[in-house]
């Protein structure tokens, strides 16, 4: 098994109805990846975007079978948290966000990114992410986590 | 508010999940006959969930009524069993009888993966809980017994094993497969708060305590598909559009 945290948009290519037909190259990485893994493990972070986005469907009137499925696959993967031990991922994160900030130009990561990448580099993992801006900007700050970039094509 | 305490707190309300009838026909006729009053509302009860709207209300009444029989019978076999490992192969028999009937019956992939989901977690939380010995059980009464299913931290489980009991008569009595998938899935949704109650007391049950990594592997890819297959484009843009941006 290899140590991987699969980033928000690699999650979501394996829900998303669409994968298949217009990237299913990424799909069947991000399906090796996860053969490999022995599962999934997510951010907290991840599987709070994704409770907030069917929260909705459901209070929309799409019934409970689609957030019975989604928090079934939320269930099944590990999900790292950002308070253990001591708020360390936390902690990381400031430094990634101080690490983009005195760049010149700064290099600004998006909040759930930065968070993400921080849990990923907190635990030692790979983040395996599709976001090839994400990982040209953790690249440059130079303390990012390993970085496994997944092409769409 | 406190948060409530998790089932553990009071051990003898986790109870496998009984079909009422086999129960009865394991006991004496002597301790059948004192229970037998038990069989006519508890499936009364489980009938509401096969045709009225499934609702939080329905399944609070339904689990209401169905505290006192389950308890009278679960301590009746109490009476009768000479160990705690007879408690569980009994469990186990009841566990596997359930299992095999309601995936014969039910008629998608999702809906059977689901129910595995729910009885592998209560028979965890079965097996887990089972640690008091024959002779502390076999003293238990119906109503303490009931008295310890109504405490808080019993009742979303109360209620998920109502809505698995009624997706278990409904494949009983062969009836319809969507409206027990809709009871299942109820029951899922019950069965996570109690994982998450469990989880703040510093507990972890796991539904698939067998599993290798390559197993639950491919389960998270089954599990995947079956939301790919759910989803429309427009909920994946809805979902596109709960990412998080901003802290601020």
């Amino acid at each position: 098994m290899t140590d991987f945290l699969f980033d928000t948009n690699v999650a979501q290519t394996l829900i998303d109805p669409r994968a298949a037909k217009r990237t299913p190259a990424l799909l069947a990485e991000v399906e090796a990846r996860v053969r490999q893994q022995g599962g999934l493990v997510i951010s907290v972070v991840t599987a709070y975007e994704l409770r907030r986005g069917v929260r909705v469907l459901r209070l929309r009137g799409q019934g409970r079978r689609k957030e019975v499925r989604v928090e079934r696959l939320i269930r099944t993967a590990d999900v790292l948290g950002l308070d253990v031990p001591a708020f360390g991922a936390w902690t990381v994160a400031a430094e990634l966000f101080a690490q983009g900030s005195v760049r010149s130009p700064s290099i600004v990561i998006a909040d759930a990114d930065l968070l993400i990448a921080a849990t990923a580099k907190h635990y030692g993992r790979t983040l395996v992410t599709s976001d090839a801006r994400l990982a040209e900007n953790l690249a440059a700050i130079g303390q990012g986590p390993a970085l496994d970039l997944l092409r769409a094509t | 508010m406190a948060q409530p305490a998790s089932p553990l707190d009071v051990q003898p309300g986790v109870l496998p999940l009984w079909d009422i009838d086999a129960a009865l026909a394991r006991l004496p006729a002597e301790q059948r006959a004192k229970v037998a009053w038990a069989k006519a509302p508890a499936l009364a009860a489980l009938d509401r969930l096969e045709g009225e709207p499934l609702t939080d209300e329905l399944l609070a009444e339904v689990a209401g009524v169905l505290a006192k029989p389950l308890a009278a019978v679960t301590s009746a076999l109490w009476q009768t069993l000479a160990s705690r490992d007879a408690w569980q192969s009994l469990a186990e028999s009841g566990h596997r009888d359930d299992a095999a009937l309601m995936n014969s019956f039910l008629t998608s992939e999702d809906a059977r993966d689901t129910l595995a989901w729910c009885l592998g977690f209560v028979r965890s939380l079965v097996a887990f809980t089972s640690v008091a010995s024959a002779e502390v059980m076999a003293q238990l009464r119906g109503d303490e017994l009931t008295h310890a299913l109504a405490q808080p931290q019993n009742v979303a489980l109360l209620r998920a094993e109502a809505a698995l009991l009624g997706a278990r008569r409904l494949a009983h009595r062969d009836g319809d497969p969507e409206r027990a998938a809709e009871l299942i899935d109820a029951a899922f949704m019950l069965l996570c708060e109690v994982q998450d109650s469990m989880r703040h007391d510093g507990l972890w049950l796991s539904p698939f305590v067998a599993e290798s990594p390559d197993e639950r592997a491919e389960r998270t890819l089954r599990y995947a598909r079956q939301v790919r297959d759910a989803l429309s484009e427009d909920d994946v843009e809805t979902l596109d559009a709960a990412r998080l941006r901003s802290l601020r």
